[in-house]
């Protein structure tokens, strides 16, 4: 794969879910629920990496269409 | 425990790159299938919508895989669909308020801190960059350009079995030792080039194996965080290190562009 193919909007499951569930603003207020951890993130990818093998990207070239892995890429 | 119809689910913090463009927003469907919306508040902008009656605690939700899954998904999709017409502050996955009541006052409360933290991602996305090593490729392209690992091994053969066999242990051993101080400089040299492209860096876990799904050995997992206008340059620079440490086993990989979640980590108590 070309590197500028790399670059189009192709996001791995794994990179997703490290992000989501690690980073970003914790946000505490009224009635906020803190639901992220590292345990979180590898216990459930340990279980999601199996159903992620064979599609393990989403193409969101098209950010608005951005399909589910499950239907697969263009 | 909050009642199901008073659950706002937040994405983000924007600033629309046009003053009163969050009023166009295309509609998007968020997490649960509720209609993503925006809240402002003292010159801040949430993304936010309700989650869906009966569907039950978001906590239960996180025991099923399935539905993480989707939920995950449905966050960045929400971000990515915002993500060329306003600066987006990507809030954790899983950020509930029990009320827009509750989203503007975390607005009001928080204010400077998330003004910073919008001022510090305006204008740049996240790239991620993952360092992979072929040890086999790199310790075979040490031995070659070292004339004393090939006198080593022409001294080993000439030696008698028992003490070859010891030898050469001793010499894999510093083979190994060579290909880790390999690696450090060849992730030393990509950090220093990549950041002097970038506005910031973030050191991430690398992956195991099982996840990345490689055969090669992911050394180093990080991201970049690249203004828009030096998103060449840091291109530029990906490919010339490749070039560079590609023959010594090692490859670059660059996913993104990114919210730039990494760059968001602060907390606001």
């Amino acid at each position: 794969m070309s590197l500028s193919l790399e670059r189009d909007r192709n996001v791995a499951i794994a990179d997703l879910l490290d992000r989501a569930l690690n980073k970003g603003v914790v946000l505490c207020g009224e009635a906020t629920i803190s639901l992220a951890g590292v345990d979180l993130v590898y216990v459930g990818l340990k279980v999601l990496v199996a159903s992620y093998e064979t599609a393990c990207r989403i193409r969101s070239a098209s950010p608005m269409m951005a399909p589910l892995p499950d239907q697969g890429g263009p | 425990m909050l009642a199901p119809e008073s659950r706002i689910y937040a994405y983000g913090i924007v600033r629309p790159h046009h003053a009163g463009d969050e009023q166009s927003f295309p509609a998007i469907d968020g997490v649960g299938g509720g209609p993503v919306r925006t809240l402002s508040r003292g010159g801040l902008v949430a993304l936010i919508s309700a989650l869906p009656e009966g569907d039950g605690p978001i906590e239960d939700a996180l025991q099923d895989v399935e539905r993480v899954k989707r939920m995950v998904l449905d966050h960045h999709r929400v971000l990515q669909a915002v993500v060329d017409r306003c600066t987006v502050l990507p809030l954790r996955f899983g950020t509930v308020f029990g009320s827009d009541a509750g989203v503007a006052a975390a607005l009001e409360s928080h204010q400077q801190g998330l003004q910073e933290a919008l001022a510090r991602v305006e204008g740049a996305c996240e790239w991620g960059i993952k360092l992979f090593c072929d040890r086999a490729a790199l310790q075979r392209r040490l031995e070659d350009e070292s004339p004393t690992i090939r006198t080593a091994r022409a001294r080993i053969a000439a030696t008698s079995q028992g003490r070859a066999f010891f030898l050469g242990r001793q010499l894999e051993q510093a083979l190994a030792d060579e290909a880790d101080l390999a690696i450090d400089r060849c992730v030393a040299d990509g950090r220093q080039a990549l950041l002097s492209t970038a506005r910031a860096e973030a050191v991430l876990k690398p992956q195991p194996p099982a996840i990345h799904g490689r055969a090669r050995e992911m050394v180093w997992n990080g991201a970049f965080l690249v203004a828009t206008a030096d998103e060449d340059r840091f291109f530029d620079c990906i490919d010339a290190l490749k070039r560079s440490h590609g023959p010594s086993g090692f490859d670059f990989e660059c996913t993104g562009p990114w919210p730039a979640s990494s760059f968001a980590e602060c907390h606001l108590e």
